[in-house]
């Protein structure tokens, strides 16, 4: 059938939207809300499968696309399966926590479409569908952050998400226009042709300051989405604002989704002009880490910590961008997909003391092993995992991100990139200080309050980010092979790219 | 035909009008017009340089992907209003204005 | 017959499999002691498979070079495996985690009754701490080594906080922590320029002689090897508190003592010297490198004795004294590799693992013996003590046994260790005249070490009660332990003399390195021994620090008040505050390194967000903005982000031309 051989292409987006269509009228029909997340998790669970098989078992082969705006490899695959386990964990989280709140049907809803909005962000090849890709997301995740609208914090967070999403997206859209306008084409790998023809002086026009404009506004753009300093401001009100779950979301997927983005363009489209923009990204990564964690440190809410911490996060995976290497490419994938299990199950901690009411400042953290010994020791291994100690994931991943960047550094002239290694490393020593602290809040403070008991659907969402935290630090290789392998498919995407 | 530039000064110009009004403006609706016009700048861009590609520099062929993505980005701008107002609502039940300045609780 | 030692991955299991059910197991389970019995069959465990490996070891086999290996990771052409490497070092190691560790544990029996419900989380970690401990030494690469390397400080991290209601004993633990970070920040970067230049961390690779070492295969120049060693070096210096990182070691204190004779003894500490001593196939290519592990190691050993000198409490007497014979053994290492160097000669490196073995034994005795006094009268402090000595023979007893032994009197362990470890420091002198003066503060030490030794046995056992305390000997799980470790530390100074003896044993770790073996028989050692005058020199010292300490502690009619003027008052002020060297790093720590978060917190109250405001000040009509421009957040956001484009924009079209990029 043509129709279907025309959007088979499509298939994930598809199937998350068709179960996005009908979760409101599920809503309106049942009476036991849980039924929602039971059915939102129909489609991720589906696709969890079917992508893990893929990639690490061989078998399955999600249908090509047969249209120029979709590139279905290993490296959206990826990104897919990270957004689809993110989705897991948060919808699992989510009906403890909204259990008293009004229209759940088009939040589990909106949570579906941000995914489908992600997942093509991965799978653009062109950069409409990554612009289209991108609101899509970025709208869902407005209105989910505004969801509890009773709650005065909710609905300031969802203002200012707003307007700061709003002004980025009108930035990417601006420089998306003049890279269309210096090359012609909106196709991610066919930009890089028309750039060849430029530096080899074929062309008559000189693009540079407008490409360095473009460029620019891109960084801001794609900034936004990975909150790289000094685009991060909105972060931690958003995170403190939202729903605990959907900070999850925007922390563990969304961000993602702006690495995805900043891959394809910077390093497919714009890899020619790469000395332009090389030594600012590097720079704006080390400055991210270092600010994040600074600021990390005097925090009081653990929500503005964990965004604090995530953003120092996103400054060790931009290292990935200046070292550009199929092995930087792997580390920063891999840093990704650790960091979407320790950053999403520790939001669920937090999530899951929100839903038994004992809160989420720092302080009621206090004595916490005392009352719920399974989020004690959960949340531990989370943070240890953040700061990159072993025999966690993020050890894991940090050593192969920091690795690719002194590898690359005894190339000739590259000599700079080691400095990359040396911040991330000095960071992540920087950053045990205020993770130590809430382990030590947990374990050695008196606190309050008796005994909880944890929903069991939160349980298994923050079990199954320990296991995957834990599996992948004692055994990555399963794990690094798979980022390998998107690597390699991502550098084919590309002619003449390393 | 008037002449790619004059079209790109335009575009500039609503975008910077545009930066300015998201910076200053302190009513939340008029930062959100103001967003539009930088959404706009952009669509004229595209609009502006599909043409030029198409009728202007022929090795190109006929080339409508910077029309087809302004019409993509109106129908998303579309969108973000309709989520933006909603938002926006509900924010002036709980505060009582839209005046961006006195929406700061939540902060460092 | 079982190849034992292809099982020595086993041994780090047995703890770590009494963790896991430690730590999961429901309470009801636990039995005895909250977990105290799976503690106590762990380390037992581990115990046993280490005697049999050490057994084989005896027999001449060893896993080196072609030590079975597991793949943890591939990147490209990048292989990251994980394997075990067992040599006499190894075994030596084990020797002293294995009956230290498990002496200690089932010490705790009776330590720790009162403890509670803590008691469970004190047998778990104190499993995990061991178990990575043994982890370390089994380790085949840098890079396991290293990780093995964090985990003991972790755990140390827990178990010194282990009272963490204690506002010192929780600072305490994140000063072991933090300080000894330090070091490994040293470490890696040592690590880092190793693997830059060779490409991997394995030993085998690394310390291959047979191909030439990889100076001379040309793999990394000289000057960086230097510094690579000294950098790894930098690591021991944090973990095994050398001067000027000791000063973690004596807060260390506040945690269990039994975890206090975990860390002294057995493993935390001695992890740094046994980084030292395998990494001799380095150290010995560079000559800088092994003086400044000399220096360090003398340095420490006279600071930290005088230290020793005026603490009041038991346990930092100890401490100091720990810290003290770890510069002792750095130093017999440093001064080791100019005999390898320059006399083909292990004496050096033979002698520090000696001493490391016999002062595994009498500190874990010592730091027993003192918790068993605690454990009896209640606290810490000497000056409440006194006379216990009819109250608590065994421990008095035992202790005296310890004292002796580390003040090196023969026929006890201490005197013959640290013999060989001043006669191979003096004999450096021969290739670097500094090597004599290091010998002077050498003996210097262990006159200290006999003074404040005594001095600590006089005030707590002998004299008259200070203090109203109703002292009682304690139990048998605790004494027992207490006797087994007296004998050894009795005899295990005679392993000198027993089969090959042990300094033909251990140099056969580094028989790779241009080294002839002594061709000393056993009765020429002690002949060696005894008929050196130096052997007098110290031994004289020893005698009249006992004796001084007799004099000035135990005989009535002594002015101890002379102490406290002139000159002599000021120098015990200075010792009673360690030199001032703690009140440095508090400043320093405090002032320095918390303003600078103030700062930083200082920076981005004011300075970005004044930038930002400046700029929309700018930005904006001049009037009535500013007020606006402070409480308008989001527009603040957006201001900058311009901000940030446009400081990209002349960053990348401007500065970056211009500088040249």
């Amino acid at each position: 059938m043509a129709v279907w051989n025309y959007l088979d292409g499509f298939f994930p987006q598809l199937l998350l939207i068709a179960f996005a269509l009908v979760m409101p009228a599920i809503d309106y029909v049942v009476k036991d809300k849980r039924v929602l997340a039971w059915a939102s998790l129909v489609p991720l669970l589906v696709l969890a499968a079917l992508f893990t098989e893929w990639l690490f078992i061989g078998g399955w082969e999600p249908p090509a696309s047969d249209i120029a705006l979709l590139e279905v490899s290993m490296f959206s695959g990826l990104f897919v399966l990270v957004f689809v386990f993110v989705g897991i964990v948060v919808v699992l989280g989510s009906p403890e926590f909204i259990k008293a709140d009004k229209n759940q049907g088009e939040y589990y809803a909106l949570i579906l479409l941000a995914i489908t909005g992600m997942t093509v962000v991965a799978e653009a090849a062109d950069l409409i569908a990554l612009f289209v890709g991108l609101e899509i997301a970025g709208i869902s995740s407005f209105a989910l952050s505004g969801f509890r609208k009773t709650e005065k914090r909710s609905a300031e967070a969802a203002t200012k998400y707003f307007i700061v999403g709003g002004f980025s997206s009108a930035l990417t859209l601006f420089a998306i226009s003049l890279i269309y306008g210096v090359a012609g084409t909106t196709q991610i790998v066919g930009i890089e042709p028309v750039l060849a023809g430029y530096v080899s002086g074929t062309e008559p026009i000189d693009a540079g300051p407008v490409l360095v404009l473009a460029t620019v506004l891109l960084m801001a753009g794609f900034g936004f989405k990975i909150a790289m300093v000094p685009f991060h401001m909105w972060a931690p009100d958003v995170y403190e604002g939202a729903p605990t779950p959907i900070s999850g979301l925007l922390a563990a997927a969304s961000k993602k989704m702006g690495f995805a983005a900043f891959f394809k363009v910077f390093l497919i489209g714009l890899i020619l002009t790469k000395t332009d923009w090389d030594i600012a990204v590097g720079a704006l990564a080390i400055i991210t880490m270092t600010v994040g964690n600074l600021i990390a440190v005097s925090q009081t809410n653990m929500k503005r910590l964990l965004a604090y911490s995530s953003i120092a996060q996103a400054g060790y995976v931009l290292i990935a961008l200046p070292v550009a290497t199929q092995y930087a490419v792997a580390g920063g994938m891999f840093h990704i997909l650790t960091h979407a299990f320790m950053k999403s199950g520790a939001f669920m901690v937090v999530a899951a003391m929100g839903a038994v009411a004992v809160g989420e400042k720092l302080d009621d953290f206090k004595g916490l092993n005392r009352r719920s010994p399974f989020l004690a020791l959960s949340m531990t291994l989370f943070l240890l995992s953040l700061a990159g100690i072993p025999p966690l994931a993020g050890f894991a991943s940090k050593f192969v991100l920091f690795s690719s960047s002194v590898y690359a550094s005894f190339e000739p002239g590259q000599g700079w990139l080691i400095w990359l290694a040396i911040a991330g490393v000095l960071n992540s020593a920087l950053s045990l200080y205020y993770y130590a602290r809430v382990i030590k809040y947990m374990y050695m403070e008196k606190g309050t309050g008796d005994s909880v008991k944890i929903p069991p659907m939160m349980a298994v969402a923050v079990g199954f980010a320990v296991l995957m935290v834990v599996g992948i630090g004692l055994f990555p290789d399963p794990f690094v092979s798979a980022c390998r392998d998107a690597a390699e498919a991502f550098s084919g995407l590309a002619p003449g790219w390393r | 035909m008037i002449p790619l530039e004059y079209w790109l000064i335009l575009s500039s110009l609503m975008f910077v009008i545009g930066a300015y009004g998201v910076m200053t403006r302190k009513n939340a609706i008029v930062v959100l017009m103001c967003i539009e016009i930088m959404l706009n700048a952009a669509n004229i861009n595209l609009v502006a340089f599909s043409s030029y590609y198409s009728t202007l520099h022929p090795a190109f062929g006929t080339d409508v992907s910077g029309q087809v993505f302004a019409l993509f980005s109106i129908a998303i701008a579309a969108a973000e209003v309709a989520v933006g107002l909603a938002i926006l609502l509900s924010v002036y039940r709980r505060y009582q204005t839209i005046d961006v300045d006195k929406i700061n609780i939540l902060r460092w | 017959m079982i190849d034992w030692i292809a099982y020595a991955w086993l041994i780090p299991v047995f703890p770590f499999l009494a963790f896991v059910l430690i730590g999961l197991l429901p309470k009801r389970t636990l039995g005895w002691e909250d977990g105290g019995g799976y503690a106590v069959a762990g380390a037992a465990g581990a115990l046993v498979l280490s005697m049999l490996v050490i057994w084989d070891v005896l027999n001449g086999q060893t896993l080196t070079h072609d030590a079975p290996r597991s793949t943890w990771l591939i990147i490209g052409d990048f292989r990251i495996e994980f394997g075990i490497w067992v040599d006499q070092l190894t075994a030596v190691m084990l020797v002293v985690i294995s009956v230290v560790g498990t002496l200690v544990v089932i010490y705790s029996g009776g330590y720790m009754h009162e403890e509670g419900v803590g008691r469970r989380r004190y047998y778990a970690e104190i499993m995990l701490f061991i178990s990575v401990m043994y982890g370390l030494v089994i380790a085949d690469n840098y890079l396991q080594m290293f990780i093995f390397w964090e985990l003991v400080g972790l755990c140390s991290y827990l178990l010194i906080g282990f009272w963490y209601e204690k506002p010192s004993a929780a600072s305490a633990a994140k000063r072991a922590f933090i300080v000894t970070r330090v070091g490994d920040i040293m470490l890696m970067a040592g690590l880092i320029i190793l693997f830059k230049y060779v490409g991997t961390l394995d030993f085998a690779v690394l310390f291959g002689q047979g191909a030439g070492s990889i100076v001379s295969r040309g793999e990394i120049p000289q000057d960086m090897l230097t510094l690579a060693t000294a950098l790894i070096f930098g690591g021991a210096i944090g973990k095994s508190a050398q001067f000027p990182l000791h000063e973690w070691l004596p807060d260390a204190m506040e945690g269990p003592t039994t975890v206090s004779a975990l860390i002294h003894a057995a493993t935390m500490v001695k992890a740094g010297v046994y980084l030292t001593a395998r990494t001799y196939p380095l150290l010995v290519q560079t000559p800088e490198s092994l003086l400044f592990v000399a220096i360090i190691g003398g340095v420490t050993a006279l600071i930290a004795a005088t230290c020793a000198l005026a603490a009041n409490d038991i346990k930092r007497v100890l401490a100091y004294s720990t810290v003290s014979q770890l510069g002792y053994m750095i130093l017999a290492l440093g001064a080791g590799g100019y005999l390898v160097i320059h006399a083909h000669e292990a004496g050096g490196y033979a002698a520090a693992m000696f001493h490391l073995m016999n002062h595994g034994f009498f500190k874990a005795l010592l730091f027993l013996c003192a918790g068993s006094v605690i454990h009896s009268v209640g606290t810490n402090d000497m000056r409440s003590m006194g006379g216990l000595r009819g109250k608590m023979p065994i421990t008095s007893i035992t202790m005296l046994i310890g004292s002796v032994a580390i003040a090196g009197i023969p026929p006890l362990s201490g005197f013959w260790s640290k013999d060989e470890v001043l006669a191979a420091v003096y004999e450096g002198g021969e290739f670097d005249p500094v090597f004599f003066a290091l010998w002077a503060m050498g003996v210097a030490t262990a006159f200290l070490t006999a003074f404040y030794m005594f001095r600590m046995w006089f005030m707590t056992f002998a004299g008259a009660p200070r203090s109203e305390v109703h002292a009682h000997e304690s139990p048998k799980i605790m004494t027992v332990p207490l006797m087994i470790l007296a004998g050894l530390a009795l005899v295990s100074g005679f392993a000198l003399f027993v089969g090959e003896g042990f300094m033909g044993f251990i140099e056969r770790s580094i028989e790779d390195l241009p080294v002839t073996p002594l061709h000393e028989s056993l009765t020429d050692i002690a002949v060696r021994i005894f008929t050196d005058p130096l052997t007098y020199v110290s031994l004289v010292l020893a005698v009249a620090g006992i004796l001084l300490a007799y004099r000035v502690y135990y005989l009535p009619g002594f002015d101890r008040s002379v102490f406290a003027v002139g000159v002599r008052g000021k120098l015990q002020r200075a010792l009673e505050n360690r030199w001032y060297i703690s009140q440095f790093y508090d400043d320093f720590a405090v002032k320095v390194w918390y303003g600078f978060a103030l700062v930083a917190d200082w920076f981005d109250i004011y300075v970005i967000d004044g930038i930002v405001n400046g700029f929309a000040y700018l930005g904006a009509n001049m009037g009535a903005t500013i007020r606006k421009a402070q409480s308008g957040n989001v527009q603040r956001y957006a201001s900058l982000i311009i901000l940030g484009i446009v400081v990209l924009l002349v960053f990348i079209l401007y500065v970056l031309p211009w500088g040249g990029w």
